[in-house]
C-alpha cells in the first residue's frame, strides 16, 4: 500500500517530463505514450529495488522506443503529433518550439536518437555508442549530420555579424565550452522540451489517462 | 596615414567581392551563350537536344543570383537595429551631455542618434556612404543593463571607447569589411536553404559555395587582425580620457553583468510571467536591485576568472579580455604591467574620483554630476514579449513586481507539500470507508499528520522514489521543515503583519512584525521532531492570528479545460507547404533560368534552319553514310575490257610526267687521289 502511494506520487511528479522526452525522441504521441506506459509498468514491478528510479525509468523508456523503432511496421517513424498548448506561452515561444519540433521531425530516427541523447540527456559518445550498439565514430558522424541539418533548418548558421564596433564580442561566457561560445542548439532544444512539458501539464486529462492505463495494466486499484 | 592604408585595404576587399561576383556572373553568361549555341546546332539527324549545359547553368545560377542579390543589398546603408529604443535628447539631456563632452574631448563629432538596447554591450555604427569613404549617419548603441550595472566612470570609459572608434576613423575600415563579411555570410546561409529544397541547386552549388567560403576566409584573415588592433587603439583613447582603471573595471564587470542579466531574465522574470502574466514596468530597476544584493555578488565569484581565462578564437574581431587588460596596464605610467592588479574589484569608486595615476579625469563637471541609472527610468522593457494567449500582460510597478516575485518564489516550493499531504492523508484514510481525501489539504491537515506520528512519512513523500538511507531521511526532514516554515510564513503574510523579501541568491525570506523567520523555523523543527510539541506550535500560530484550518496549501492552479488549445504537427507539416518549398528552393528563378535558356535555344534553332555541321561541338553522333564506301575511280580506273585482270605485266599503268628543272652540274674535285683506270 505504502509503495502504491509512493509510486503514484512519483508518477505524477515525473510523467509529463518523461512523456515530453519520449515525444522528442519519436515524434509520435501514441508511440511515446506506449513507451512511457511500459516503462512505468516495468518500474512498478521493480519498485522496491530501484536505486534511482528516475534515471532507470528514462533508460527503460529509451530502450522501449528503440525497440519499437526497429519493428518493421513502424515504417519510417511516422511523425504525428497533437499537442496541448500551454496557456501562458507567448506566441513567440510557441512558434520557436514548433519550429524545433518540426526540424527534429525531419531528421532520420538514428540522428534524432543521437542528438537528443547528447544534447538533452548530456550522455557521452561512449555511453550513446554502447546503448545504441554503434561505434563512437558513428555517434559523432550522426551528431554532426544532425547538427548541420538543424543549423540550416533553424537558421543557426554562424549569423552575419552585427554592424559597427561593439565593446566586446559576446558578453556571456559558457563554462562548458572551451571557446566560451554558447552552443545555440542546446537552449533551443531545452526550451522546446520545456514548452512541451508545460503543454502536457496544462492538459491533465491526458496524464490521468496515462496513469489509469498503468494502474489497470499492473492490476492494482489506483490509490486516490 | 595608417587609417588611410587600412581604408584602402578594406576598400580593396570590398571591390574584390564585387569583382568576384561580377566575374562569376560574366563567366556564367558566357557559358550560357555557349550552351544555347550547342542546343541550337543540333545535328539534323540527332535524336536529342543537348541540355546538359542548361542543367549546370540552373544549378549554379541560383546560388550565383543569391550571392549577387546579397552583394547588392549590403551596398545600401543599414537602418537602425529594430530592437532598440531611441533616446530623445530633450528627455535625457544628461546622457547626451556626457556623450557630447566625451566626443569633444576625443576630437570627433557626436553621434546623430543614441539608442538603448537590451544587450550587455555597447556599439557604434557609421552608415557611411561611398563604400565607406565618407562618414555618414552615426548611431551609438548602449545596453540598458550597463546603465544600471556600471558606475558612472566605468560607463564614461565605455562611451569613450566607443567614441574612440569614431576618432580613429575606424568605421572606414570596419564598415566595408563588415559588408563583405555580412554579404558572404548571408549568401552562404541562403544558398544552404535553397540547397535543402532544390536538388539541382544541391548538385551544383558547391562551386559557388567554395568561392564564397574561400573569399570569406581570405577577407577574415586580412581584416580581423586589424579590427583587433583597432579595439586596442580605442581602449587606449578611453584610457587617456577616463583612466585605464575605469575601463578595465568596466571590461571585467561585463561578463558578470551578462551572467546576472541572463539569470534575471531566465530564472526570475520568465517563470513569474509564465505563472501569473506579470511583467515589471521597468525591469532594469529590478535588475539593479538584484545587483545590489550582497548575496548575489557572492554567487558571481569565479565569473571574472573564467572570463579572463577564456582565449580568443581565430574568428574573433576582438582580442581576449586578458590581452586587453594587459595593454591597458601597459598604458599606465606608474604601475607594473601585471593584469592581476587590474582585476581587484573596485566598483564602489565615486563618480568624480581622481584616477589612480594621480591626475584628475578629463571629463568635465557635467559628466560627473550625471547619474547613469536615471536614464533607464522612462524607457520600457523591449526584450520581454507582451503578446500571449492570456491576452494583455499585467504590467506592474517594478517594486510591486519584486514583492510578487518574492512571494511567488516562496510559494512555488509548496506544491510538493500539497501533493505529499494529500497522498499521505489518502493513505491514512484508505482503511476507513471514505476513500477520497477530504478537500484540499490545509495547514491543519499537515499538523494533524504530525500529531499522528506521520512526520517522516510526509517528509519522504515530498520527494518520492529516493533511496531510503539515513542521510536521505535527514535531508527529507530538512525539506519538510523548510516547506512547513514557508507555509507558516505564508499564513503570517496572510494576516498582514509580514511580507516576503526577495532573496536573489536563495529562497525568499520572511520579515514579520511579531516574529522572525528563525523563530518560525525553530517551532516547526520542534514539532516535526516531537509530536508532543505540535500543540505548542498551534498555540504560537493562534497568537499570530494564523487560522490553520483556513490556510490552504497553495499549489499551482489547475488549468481550465476550456482554455486548452491544441496544435497538430503532421508529416505534411514537416515537408512544409508547397508554397514554402517553392520559395525556399528558389523554384521560380530556377524555372525561369532553365525555361529562358530553352526558349532561346529553340528560337535560335528555328531561325538557323536545318544545318549540317559535320562535327557539331560537343555532340558525339556517329556519321552515318547513306551508301557503302567506293574506291575513288580516278586512282584505280576499272580494268579495260580486253585484259584478263590486274597483275599482268603489260597492264598500262598511268603515267604522270613530272616537270624536270635543268640544273647546272658542278664538278667537285675529290680531296683524295683517285685510282687511275
Amino acid at each position: 500500500m505504502n509503495d502504491d502511494v509512493d509510486f503514484d506520487l512519483f508518477m505524477r511528479r515525473t510523467q509529463s517530463r518523461l512523456l515530453a522526452r519520449a515525444i522528442m525522441y519519436c515524434g509520435n504521441r501514441q508511440n511515446a505514450e506506449d513507451a512511457v506506459q511500459e516503462a512505468y509498468i516495468e518500474a512498478f514491478r521493480h519498485w522496491s529495488t530501484l536505486e534511482s528510479p528516475a534515471a532507470w525509468l528514462e533508460t527503460t523508456m529509451r530502450r522501449r522506443l528503440a525497440r519499437h523503432a526497429r519493428r518493421w511496421w513502424s515504417g519510417r517513424g511516422r511523425f504525428e503529433l497533437e499537442l496541448p498548448v500551454p496557456a501562458a506561452a507567448t506566441v513567440e515561444e510557441e512558434a520557436d518550439a514548433l519550429a524545433v519540433l518540426r526540424a527534429i521531425g525531419q531528421l532520420p530516427a538514428r540522428q534524432r536518437q543521437v542528438l537528443i541523447r547528447i544534447c538533452l540527456e548530456g550522455m557521452s559518445y561512449r555511453q550513446v555508442a554502447d546503448e545504441l550498439g554503434i561505434s563512437a565514430g558513428a555517434v559523432g558522424a550522426n551528431l554532426s549530420k544532425a547538427r548541420a541539418k538543424l543549423a540550416t533548418l533553424l537558421e543557426l548558421d554562424p549569423a552575419a555579424p552585427r554592424p559597427g564596433d561593439p565593446l566586446v564580442v559576446s558578453p556571456t561566457i559558457d563554462r562548458n565550452r572551451p571557446t566560451g561560445r554558447q552552443d545555440p542548439l542546446v537552449p533551443m532544444l531545452s526550451a522546446a522540451e520545456a514548452w512541451l512539458v508545460r503543454g502536457l501539464e496544462s492538459d491533465p486529462g491526458g496524464l490521468d489517462r496515462l496513469r489509469a492505463a498503468v494502474w489497470s495494466a499492473v492490476g492494482e486499484r489506483r490509490p486516490g | 596615414m595608417i587609417a588611410a592604408l587600412r581604408a584602402l585595404l578594406a576598400l580593396a576587399i570590398l571591390v574584390g567581392l564585387y569583382l568576384l561576383a561580377f566575374l562569376m556572373g560574366l563567366f556564367w553568361l558566357a557559358f550560357a551563350a555557349l550552351s544555347v549555341e550547342v542546343f541550337a546546332n543540333r545535328a539534323p539527324n540527332a535524336v536529342h537536344f543537348n541540355t546538359t549545359g542548361f542543367l549546370l547553368l540552373t544549378g549554379t545560377g541560383i546560388p550565383l543570383w543569391l550571392l549577387l542579390r546579397e552583394v547588392h543589398r549590403i551596398s545600401q546603408p543599414a537602418g537602425p537595429d529594430p530592437d532598440s529604443i531611441l533616446v530623445d535628447e530633450r528627455r535625457e539631456p544628461g546622457l547626451w551631455a556626457v556623450v557630447r563632452q566625451l566626443a569633444d574631448r576625443v576630437g570627433t563629432a557626436a553621434p546623430a542618434e543614441i539608442r538603448l538596447t537590451a544587450d550587455v554591450n555597447a556599439a557604434v555604427t557609421d552608415s557611411s556612404r561611398l563604400l565607406g569613404l565618407r562618414s555618414g549617419y552615426r548611431r551609438l548603441y548602449l545596453g540598458a543593463p550597463l546603465l544600471v550595472g556600471l558606475a558612472a566612470d566605468e560607463l564614461r570609459a565605455v562611451l569613450a571607447h566607443e567614441l574612440g572608434h569614431y576618432a580613429g576613423r575606424h568605421a572606414r575600415f570596419t564598415e566595408p569589411s563588415y559588408r563583405v563579411c555580412a554579404a558572404l555570410a548571408e549568401a552562404r546561409q541562403q544558398i544552404h536553404v535553397a540547397m535543402r529544397s532544390n536538388g539541382t541547386v544541391r548538385s551544383y552549388a558547391g562551386w559557388v559555395l567554395g568561392a564564397v567560403g574561400g573569399y570569406a576566409a581570405i577577407s577574415n584573415r586580412l581584416t580581423l587582425p586589424i579590427r583587433r588592433r583597432q579595439e586596442i587603439e580605442a581602449d587606449r583613447i578611453a584610457a587617456r580620457l577616463v583612466g585605464p582603471d575605469a575601463l578595465a573595471r568596466a571590461l571585467l564587470a561585463i561578463p558578470e553583468l551578462a551572467a546576472s542579466w541572463d539569470t534575471f531574465q531566465l530564472e526570475f522574470a520568465e517563470p513569474l510571467r509564465r505563472a501569473t502574466g506579470r511583467v515589471p514596468d521597468n525591469p532594469y530597476r529590478a535588475f539593479g536591485c538584484m545587483l545590489d544584493d550582497p548575496d548575489w555578488r557572492a554567487v558571481l565569484t569565479g565569473v571574472r576568472e573564467r572570463a579572463l581565462a577564456r582565449p580568443s578564437s581565430p574568428g574573433d574581431s576582438h582580442p581576449s579580455l586578458a590581452v586587453r587588460l594587459r595593454s591597458l596596464a601597459a598604458a599606465r605610467p606608474d604601475r607594473p604591467t601585471e593584469p592581476g592588479l587590474l582585476t581587484e574589484p573596485g566598483r564602489e569608486t565615486e563618480p568624480g574620483r581622481e584616477t589612480e595615476a594621480g591626475r584628475p579625469t578629463e571629463a568635465g563637471p557635467v559628466a560627473e554630476a550625471w547619474q547613469p541609472v536615471g536614464v533607464a527610468d522612462g524607457l520600457l522593457a523591449k526584450p520581454i514579449p507582451v503578446r500571449s494567449r492570456l491576452g494583455r500582460l499585467d504590467r506592474q510597478p517594478w517594486r510591486e513586481w519584486v514583492a510578487a516575485l518574492a512571494e511567488h518564489r516562496a510559494l512555488d516550493t509548496l506544491a510538493p507539500l500539497a501533493a505529499a499531504a494529500e497522498a499521505v492523508t489518502v493513505r491514512a484514510t484508505a482503511g476507513s470507508r471514505r476513500g477520497r481525501s477530504p478537500g484540499p489539504p490545509s495547514l491543519r491537515t499537515v499538523l494533524d499528520l504530525l500529531d499522528a506520528h506521520k512526520a517522516m512519512e510526509l517528509a519522504r513523500a515530498l520527494d518520492p522514489g529516493r533511496p531510503r538511507t539515513e542521510e536521505d531521511d535527514r535531508q527529507a526532514r530538512l525539506r519538510l521543515v523548510a516547506a512547513l516554515s514557508t507555509l507558516v510564513g505564508h499564513g503570517v503574510v496572510g494576516t498582514g503583519s509580514g511580507q516576503w523579501v526577495m532573496g536573489w541568491a536563495g529562497p525568499s525570506r520572511l520579515v514579520a512584525a511579531d516574529t522572525t523567520a528563525e523563530q518560525v523555523e525553530n517551532w516547526v523543527a520542534t514539532a516535526v521532531d516531537d509530536p508532543g510539541q505540535v500543540s505548542w506550535l498551534r498555540t504560537q500560530l493562534a497568537s499570530l492570528h494564523v487560522d490553520a484550518g483556513a490556510l490552504l496549501i497553495p499549489s499551482p492552479p489547475g488549468p481550465d479545460a476550456a482554455a486548452a488549445a491544441t496544435v497538430t504537427i503532421t508529416e505534411r507539416d514537416l515537408r512544409g507547404t508547397l508554397g514554402a518549398r517553392w520559395r525556399a528552393g528558389q523554384l521560380a528563378p530556377a524555372l525561369g533560368i532553365s525555361g529562358g535558356l530553352l526558349a532561346a535555344g529553340l528560337v535560335l534553332w528555328v531561325i538557323n534552319g536545318p544545318s549540317d555541321p559535320v562535327y557539331p561541338p560537343g555532340v558525339r553522333t556517329p556519321v552515318i553514310r547513306p551508301t557503302p564506301y567506293q574506291l575513288p575511280s580516278n586512282l584505280f580506273p576499272p580494268a579495260a575490257p580486253g585484259y584478263p585482270g590486274l597483275g599482268g605485266t603489260d597492264y598500262p599503268l598511268p603515267r604522270y610526267p613530272l616537270p624536270s628543272v635543268p640544273l647546272p652540274s658542278v664538278l667537285i674535285p675529290s680531296p683524295f687521289p683517285l685510282p687511275s683506270r
